[in-house]
């Protein structure tokens, strides 16, 4: 297969919340890796999204809700692509044990278990009207969501959100964690991302050496994003996807 | 004895649990305001959660979407009086 083009992107605006680091500036300093998050449970809170819709999010929802909401990255129309790697865990596990023990399931946990659900809260709030794309992309989330910004953009999106939440895995599931760190995370962030050539997304064969084992997590992604020196971040072990800064070049 | 505004009671706070209604109290909620539309602000999803509930806890089988079923859920007085009258639990 022939290595694809660049794709470019430029990168508008974003918001971020994690146990811990909520302000514009501990996530620069997070960035720079000056300052770890913490492991807490608490979600933010949601005062200012409509009580009846906020009550149907759980712990990711109230972390994604809460980052499409802030009033340093007004919402405009933009259509949204979000990514989880495993959406709301902890209310699909919630609804197996519940069906196991009684039978039936909560019409209202049901109605809110599809991977969507949560862009589709934020939508009917905005009572916006525009595509709203959820993908569940495994360990290559990262990459996944970039790709298919950068196709919408390319096929003439304009302007994008690119949405990245998760929540930690349930206490039941912890032995199918890849490692202690996998799955403990719980965060919410959100790009604004526009046609531009600030940065470039390319499968570029000159550089497809795997020079990483490990596969770019989102919350990577954003460090990268966030930190001017670093060139380049190789997102996939496989293949050669990288995200460059405009006229560098991977190290 | 439970007397049927202990019962309304017991109808506010069981509505706000099922439906997870944070920052609502039962307070909030006026013995014949309309539970749907333009007065608590329910949609259907919820009378189904509702519908759940009320088959756990009392015992009760309310059908799908009639003009009884309108009636029964249209205010915390009306669903208390037929919980009181139809309850198995």
């Amino acid at each position: 297969m022939s290595a694809a083009g660049p794709l470019g992107m430029s990168l508008r605006g974003w918001s971020a919340w994690t146990p811990g680091l909520t302000a514009p500036a501990a996530w620069l300093t997070w960035a720079r890796g000056g300052v770890a998050a913490r492991r807490e449970t608490a979600p933010p809170a949601l005062g200012e999204f409509p009580p009846l819709l906020r009550r149907r999010a759980d712990r990711m929802g109230r972390a994604a809700l809460h980052v499409l909401t802030r009033p340093e990255l007004p919402y405009t129309g933009q259509a949204i692509v979000m990514c989880s790697r495993l959406g709301e865990i902890g209310r699909s596990f919630g609804l197996q044990k519940e069906l196991a023990s009684e039978g039936s399931v909560s019409p209202q946990q049901f109605g809110m278990s599809v991977h969507h659900a949560i862009g589709g809260l934020f939508m009917m709030a905005k009572k916006a009207r525009v595509p709203l794309t959820a993908l569940a992309a495994g360990e290559e989330g990262a990459l996944a969501g970039l790709q298919e910004a950068a196709a919408q953009l390319a096929d003439g999106a304009g302007i994008l959100w690119l949405l990245f939440c998760e929540e930690p895995l349930p206490t039941e599931y912890r032995s199918f964690a890849a490692s202690p760190e996998d799955g403990t995370d719980h965060y919410a962030f959100v790009l604004e991302l526009a046609a531009g050539d600030e940065f470039r997304l390319a499968k570029d064969a000159e550089h497809a050496a795997p020079a990483t084992r490990r596969v770019a997590s989102p919350l990577d992604l954003l460090a990268f994003l966030l930190c001017p020196s670093d060139d380049a971040i190789r997102l996939s072990p496989r293949g050669g996807w990288t995200l460059c800064r405009a006229g560098r070049k991977l190290a | 004895m439970a007397t049927q505004e202990d019962l309304i009671h017991e109808i506010k706070v069981f509505i706000i649990e099922a439906l997870n209604m944070e920052d609502v109290t039962p307070e909030d909620i006026g013995d014949d305001d309309s539970l749907f539309g333009e007065g608590l602000g329910l949609d259907s999803i919820d009378s189904l959660e509702l519908g759940v509930g009320l088959q756990k806890r009392y015992g009760l089988k309310i059908s799908a979407e009639t003009e009884e079923t309108r009636k029964i859920f249209a205010s915390a007085r009306a669903l208390a009086d037929y919980v009181a009258a139809n309850r198995t639990r």
